[in-house]
């Protein structure tokens, strides 16, 4: 074994032929620190982790999701130092769940050389728990032409990414487009810098439903998003930025083509990120204006009439969500994503 | 022409596909126990969630001169000692909190109502609500009317200061009214300053996950629909069981009872949910409408013989908690010879095609041995059983058991063989746990409920119908129950199951309760 894969220390060894033998023993064998179990499960994730240094990490966000929803997670690491046409697995013995908590997941992690990719895949297919949908979360990089990942996202109903891996711009989206074709269309796509994007969308929609505000929206026809230029100066839009403007065009048609991308330089902001939403008016004054404001961090929102006097003023608090929240949010359901899809064929 | 009117574009497929509309919510009875309760921490929950509307404020009205920093710390009290919220958030309470207003004033003077009109007007300005009005009942029944004829007296049920008018919506606690008269009365009274779709009456037991459940778990699933009825089933057993006394409430429950405490509503609605026929849709008008057939089609307990149909019993001492406790007589503000009932247990026939010859047996009551509300769906026994008398005696009929509360699941009992060379058949259950299979915590009925009035959905809420038909079931029980004084109470020991007549109740249909 490498010593690069780092697992917790509840994970335990076992032949994986006995992996399943191993789980379900665990709900034949009251656990007496922990009360009889109950066993439940919806759903199965495969984590396919992008470097056996990131296992740890992986490991703790899927120990989150597991901690709150009852699955099979099956974790790959794929890696040289892994011993060729075997598959190496270890279970975790406990629940990661909290104290008290009823919940009780199952983590299998899999260990293998990353051209024994059938082997693996037919070892996965044998682990899932049936009946029950599969999300494949693919945390490496772009995934065209990648074997495994080729062999994995055939068994899932749904695959996440999270687009930001694959350079954050108009090439990411275009990987994840293709995404959308895979399986003929069958498997649903998620996208984690899609779920990013949520605040700014949730603002958006808060702000018309105000009917003051709804009233002037027939004067929008031109957006413009700003956001956040690296320290080298200008820098292509972001994915982020590109889907809320696909996601702008495609709730409302007129605004097709007449979304400005524009990089502003802001200290303290990543590079990407998106910084301020408008939609205006060539006609006249009105407009609403959405910007990010720092502590307490959210979103401040503005409406102009068409003599650009302000009729409302909004603030929505926002958190920024971590990779396991995201993650949760993107396998809320199986089903294919059309406000996703949509964004991405409108930006 | 008409124009159509503009639809917000942005809104469909967010997290909330309906959205809450800008509004001011208005909490008549501010300084009372429910506000501090339940309603402040479920506005709390509501804001940490981002569900409320952005353009949003609190208004609290109260005849206790507490003001606005009196009325925030009533938010602050109620959300650290609230077991119901979930995540304290300080940013959330501040923000809150600076959005709480109070206004002091008695609920029959024109003067204080003129003063929450102006104010009212004010923050409409400041926040933005847009003349959107839900003005919350947190007060006896007995004062509904008076407030409303206040409100309409001073403009504030229609139009806001020339402007066209935004939305007014009441939201009224029950009981709704004492019995059917009165609750007659009510409506009528309400009816007179706003109409129908503007009042939402809150039986908080809608608003709990598990409930709505019920109707998930039916209408679903193909697989339980097509057996739900008399061809299958053999009867229904509907517990609601506390197993805690009138704690201080003892002039409260003088005048309450069991009957108008959980049977006239938490009982007759579980009862409506089990037994309805599948709505069209789920908007307010279908799922009501279903509901109220329910009820509409039970066969009023007939007085003549009514202790063949529904038994009342009184707590008497006995334990609790592995403690001594008092009987109900004994309790403080309770009438030394007071025949309040505290169980009741009914047999009610749901005269339709689908339950014709199924009971509902449905009994409550206080100190009875744990706290528990369960539905239990007693199938009939196979008709015919190819195995050895000795082989199958231990076998049971199926029952699905949905558990309202605590350990909220759903279990199937049936029966499997017992490995080994023999056939042994033993009844196992299979079990659903909602703790066990989804780690968020469930909304609070409040914030549920609060919600669904925010965004003008009716559909978890009474009308008035539904509460009048209601209590013409159990009018007369509680008319015949009140004029018979010659009851011997206290029948049953507190920590007990209930009056003996109860399980006689059962037992003269050749069946018992289940042992909870």
């Amino acid at each position: 074994m490498t010593p690069k894969l780092v697992l917790p220390p509840n994970f335990v060894p076992i032949d994986t032929g006995r992996v399943e033998d191993a789980l379900a023993a665990r709900w034949q064998t009251p656990d007496h620190d922990a009360g009889p179990a109950v066993h439940a499960c919806t759903l199965n994730l495969i984590a396919c982790v992008e470097d056996a240094a990131a296992t740890a990490a992986v490991s703790a966000i899927v120990d989150q999701l597991a901690a709150t929803h009852p699955i099979r997670a099956v974790t790959i690491v794929t890696d040289e130092a892994a011993e060729a046409n075997r598959i190496q697995a270890w279970v975790a013995a406990g629940s990661a769940a909290a104290p008290g908590s009823q919940i009780s997941s199952e983590e299998i992690t899999l260990f293998a050389q990353p051209d024994d990719t059938e082997l693996l895949a037919a070892t996965v297919e044998g682990m899932l728990a049936a009946d029950l949908p599969a999300y494949f979360w693919w945390r490496g990089g772009s995934p065209t032409r990648d074997h495994t990942f080729s062999a994995l996202a055939r068994l899932a109903n749904k695959i996440v990414v999270d687009s930001i891996r694959f350079g954050d711009g108009a090439a990411a989206l275009d990987t994840v487009r293709r995404l959308l074709d895979y399986r003929d269309g069958r498997a649903g796509v998620a996208d984690l810098n899609w779920v990013r994007t949520a605040p700014w969308r949730e603002a958006v929609a808060a702000c018309f439903d105000d009917p003051e505000a709804l009233a002037l929206l027939p004067l929008f026809d031109r957006a413009s998003i700003n956001y956040a230029s690296g320290p080298e100066g200008a820098l292509p839009p972001s994915a982020r930025a590109l889907l809320i403007s696909g996601w702008l065009a495609s709730r409302l048609n007129r605004l097709r083509g007449r979304v400005r991308l524009k990089p502003v330089v802001e200290a303290g902001h990543g590079p990407g990120r998106v910084l301020k939403v408008s939609l205006s008016s060539r006609a006249s004054p009105a407009a609403l204006e959405l910007e990010r404001r720092p502590a307490p961090t959210g979103v401040v929102a503005v409406a102009k009439d068409q003599s650009g006097r302000t009729i409302r003023e909004w603030l929505f608090p926002t958190t920024t969500l971590s990779e396991a929240e995201l993650l949760h949010r993107s396998i809320d359901s199986p089903a294919r994503d059309p406000l996703l899809e949509a964004a991405l064929h409108h930006d | 022409m008409a124009t159509a009117p503009i639809v917000n574009p942005f809104r469909e497929g967010l997290r909330q596909d309906r959205a809450t509309e800008p509004c001011q919510l208005v909490i008549f009875g501010a300084s009372g126990d429910l506000t501090h309760r339940k309603l402040l921490p479920a506005i709390y929950n509501l804001a940490q969630a981002q569900l409320v509307p952005p353009s949003f404020n609190v208004v609290g009205f109260a005849r206790q001169p507490i003001g606005d920093d009196g009325f925030r710390q009533r938010l602050r009290d109620g959300v650290a000692q609230s077991s119901e919220v979930r995540q304290r958030d300080e940013g959330t309470l501040n923000a809150l909190a600076d959005r709480m207003h109070y206004v002091t004033g008695n609920f029959d003077d024109p003067r204080a109502f003129a003063t929450l009109k102006s104010a009212l007007a004010e923050f409409d300005q400041r926040y933005g609500t847009g003349g959107n009005r839900i003005f919350y009942f947190a007060t006896p029944a007995s004062l509904y009317g008076g407030i409303a004829e206040q409100l309409h007296a001073a403009g504030l049920t229609s139009a806001a200061d020339g402007k066209p008018a935004g939305f007014v919506r009441f939201v009224v606690e029950k009981p709704f009214g004492r019995d059917l008269a009165s609750a007659r009365a009510l409506n009528a009274e309400l009816l007179r300053f706003v109409t129908e779709d503007q009042i939402y009456r809150i039986d908080h037991y809608l608003g709990k996950e598990t409930v709505q459940n019920i109707l998930v778990f039916r209408f679903a699933n193909g697989i339980f629909e097509p057996i739900w009825n008399r061809r299958y089933v053999d009867h229904v057993q509907i517990t609601v069981a506390e197993s805690i006394g009138i704690e201080s409430r003892g002039a409260f429950y003088e005048e309450t009872g069991v009957v108008r405490d959980i049977m006239q509503n938490h009982m007759i609605q579980l009862t409506s949910l089990v037994a309805m026929e599948p709505p069209q849709t789920f908007d307010a008008r279908d799922f009501r409408d279903e509901k109220i057939r329910v009820i509409e089609a039970t066969k009023p307990l007939n007085t003549d013989a009514l202790d063949q149909a529904a038994v009342r019993g009184q707590y008497g001492p006995g334990s609790a908690g592995g403690a001594p406790v008092v009987g109900y007589r004994q309790e403080d503000g309770v009438a030394k010879d007071s025949i309040t009932p505290t169980y009741a247990a009914f047999k009610i026939i749901v005269d339709n095609w689908r339950w014709a010859g199924v009971p509902f047996y449905v009994r409550s009551g206080k100190r009875l041995p744990k706290r528990v509300t369960e539905i239990a769906i007693q199938f009939k026994e196979a008709p015919h059983l190819p195995f050895l008398k000795s082989q199958v005696e231990a076998v049971e009929g199926n029952v699905l058991a949905l558990r309202i509360q605590p350990n909220e699941g759903i279990s199937l009992k049936f029966g499997a063989k017992v490995p080994g060379p023999s056939m042994r058949i033993r009844s196992v259950m299979m079990e659903f746990a909602y703790g066990a299979t989804f780690g968020t915590e469930d909304a609070s009925p409040y914030e549920r409920l609060i919600l669904d009035c925010m965004k003008g959905d009716q559909t978890l809420f009474d009308r008035a119908d539904g509460v009048e038909a209601a209590w013409q079931l159990v009018d007369p029980v509680l008319s015949a129950w009140e004029a018979d004084r010659s009851v011997r109470f206290p029948n049953y020991p507190a920590g007990s199951w209930g009056p003996a007549a109860a399980d006689q109740l059962v037992a003269r249909d050749g069946r018992q309760w289940r042992r909870l």
